[in-house]
């Protein structure tokens, strides 16, 4: 059987982790190992879970996403890092990118957005 | 979710609780709010909130504190005042023009989601300006030493730069220090990354577009080149644009005007363009990517970024510096030991210094107030684990390289003596460089005597050393 895809969920919004993790649990292929309230908490547990996806919400306290993305991207063997945001525009993608994110997806469409994402780094890992 | 936090204080009820619904309605959770005495400022900061809005106040002295503690940071997000403060608002709660926005009543849908969105992009410019280096490339090393004097010459002059170097050099820092340095410095500076934004967007991003000109053009937009008018424009990632895009690019610098997209009126623009690429655009010509005559009108000044493994002595000076600044900005106070220096020292730095500065803040949220030692750097930065990168280090140092990390006992053994006299040498070179090879200012560093730091200097024979030093920097 082929392993499944690890998956780190980061938002500072409960109601949202526990929706995502509900949406989650119905895909097969989709492990989702942990997840983490801040920018600060996502890197101590991406160092420790070593998921091969973060799933990052853009502004959160403490630390925020983009901020979180650079220092995780510092770390040997780094996941796949995909920034959430509210605001979808050029902008925001544009921050996301330098940030070293590798995908973009606009909360509004999240599920929709996101699947299509992981089931593309799912493809690209399998071809490894 | 402090995106999606919006604080609004407003004494109208009514008001209040329409604004709230509508911000719900947008799913940015807002919290609302008669009086601020009802928030515990001491427990929040006034970046837990996107956007205040603002409306009747109730109670005048307990909102003087609040406009006293928003004042304190002056990042502090954007307040959105209702019609009753547009006229006077910013002056009578002593707030910055730029910070406080006018906001209509009744809402309408397609403005305040423009204030949020551009509350956010203010959010992600603030937190990244506050990271970007000031006063350009830090070092003594010969490589920073020529860019510097290449920057100081071309500041003033307003031709066209093409910055190249491989990712990471510091290419932006580099444009910044020009901007900073020509007369241009009042004026703008407005960076955009060509490869960040997808192809079909750049052209409304750099030259604006009108309202209806595309699907989601709901109301009519200044373009970068626009909002860089009098000042300079910050072009990076300039190979990654697409042929077309790069037409128009070509046309803007030849002839100093453009059309908005779907729009019909020709706008001239006083703008300096200042471009960066990692690729080399010899190279993306030959394969037909970029357009020969576009080059030409970029490489009127071309600067080469040097990448870090050719400027390593730079390292102890970079590490400071960003030390420094993350303390400065309350972000980690961390110190690194002599031998994580030396480690560092060993790395390959492919991502030269973002990477440094990357990791350098890691450790810093890592181990805050803390020290860090070798054994404490991610395992991609432990040298000897890294072969071919060794290899790369023997070329450039050798000394650096033959030295196992200072702080492990080889499986052979070593020679203690000889091994801590080559640690004590690597560091008086560093010492030295920093203080741009003035003896004096090198034993401060060291904790020694100058007397003391002369005799070691002549016991390893390192005195000649130190004269190039003070010659090259003279």
């Amino acid at each position: 059987m082929e392993s499944k895809l690890t998956v780190l969920l980061v938002d500072d919004h409960e109601g949202f982790l526990n929706s995502a993790k509900r949406h989650f649990r119905n895909v097969p292929w989709i492990d989702i190992v942990g997840q983490a309230l801040n920018g600060l908490e996502a890197i101590a547990k991406t160092e420790q879970l070593k998921p091969a996806v973060v799933l990052m919400d853009l502004a959160m306290p403490e630390m925020g996403g983009l901020q979180a993305t650079r220092l995780i991207k510092a770390q040997t063997e780094p996941p796949y890092i995909v920034i959430a945001s509210h605001f979808d525009d050029a902008e925001h993608r544009e921050h996301a990118a330098r940030a070293g994110a590798d995908g973009f997806v606009s909360k509004l469409n999240y599920v929709q957005e996101v699947m299509s994402l992981l089931a593309n780094v799912r493809g690209s890992l399998a071809h490894v | 979710m402090s995106e999606s936090r919006i604080l609004v204080i407003d004494d109208n009820a009514t008001r209040a609780e329409r604004i709230g619904t509508v911000l719900d309605f947008m799913d940015l959770t807002p919290s609302v709010h008669g009086c601020v005495s009802d928030l515990a400022l001491e427990r929040r900061d006034p970046q837990d909130w996107l956007a205040i809005v603002i409306g009747d106040i109730a109670d005048e002295s307990a909102f003087k504190n609040f406009l006293q503690w928003l004042r304190r940071d002056p990042l502090h997000p954007p307040v959105l005042a209702l019609p009753t403060h547009h006229y006077e608002g910013a002056e009578k709660f002593g707030l910055n023009e730029s910070n406080f926005w006018p906001l209509d009543y009744p809402i309408k849908q397609p403005q305040i989601a423009d204030l949020l969105r551009r509350s956010s992009i203010k959010h992600l410019q603030d937190a990244e300006a506050a990271e970007m280096p000031r006063g350009g490339p830090t070092g003594a090393s010969a490589p920073v030493q020529q860019l510097r004097r290449m920057i100081d010459q071309v500041a003033n002059f307003d031709t066209t730069v093409l910055i190249t170097g491989e990712s990471g050099t510091g290419k932006e820092v580099a444009a910044r220090a020009i901007y900073e340095r020509s007369s241009r410095r009042n004026g703008p500076f407005v960076a955009v990354n060509c490869g960040a934004i997808p192809a079909d967007l750049l052209e409304s991003e750099l030259f604006g577009h009108e309202k209806g000109a595309f699907t989601g053009a709901i109301t009519s937009r200044k373009g970068r080149f626009e909002l860089a008018e009098g000042g300079t424009l910050f072009l990076d990632e300039i190979g990654d644009m697409s042929m077309p895009m790069q037409v128009k690019l070509l046309r803007v610098l030849q002839e100093r005007s453009f059309e908005r997209v779907g729009g019909d009126q020709t706008i001239r623009c006083n703008v300096r363009v200042i471009a960066a690429t990692h690729r080399n655009l010899e190279d993306s010509i030959t394969k037909g990517s970029f357009r020969e005559d576009l080059f030409y009108r970029l490489n009127v000044f071309p600067i080469e970024m040097p990448a870090l493994r050719d400027r390593r002595e730079d390292l102890p000076a970079l590490v400071d510096a960003l030390t420094k600044q993350l303390a400065k900005s309350g972000r980690g106070n961390v110190s690194l030991t002599a031998e994580a220096l030396t480690t560092l020292n060993a790395y390959a730095w492919p991502g030269n210094v973002r990477e440094l500065s990357n990791l350098v803040e890691r450790l810093a949220v890592l181990h805050p107030g803390g020290t860090v030692r070798a054994r404490d750097l991610p395992s991609r930065y432990r040298a000897n684990i890294e072969l071919p990168i060794e290899e790369d280090v023997v070329a450039v140092d050798s000394d650096v390289a033959a030295v196992p990390p200072a702080d492990l006992l080889p499986n052979d053994g070593l020679d203690l003596k000889e091994h801590i006299a080559g640690i004590e040498m690597r560091l008086i070179r560093a010492a030295l460089e920093r203080a741009n090879g003035i003896v004096a200012h090198a034993a401060q560093l060291l904790c020694l005597r100058r007397t003391t730091l002369v005799e070691k200097l002549r016991k390893y024979g390192m005195s000649r050393e130190c004269d190039m030093i003070l010659t090259t920097e003279a």
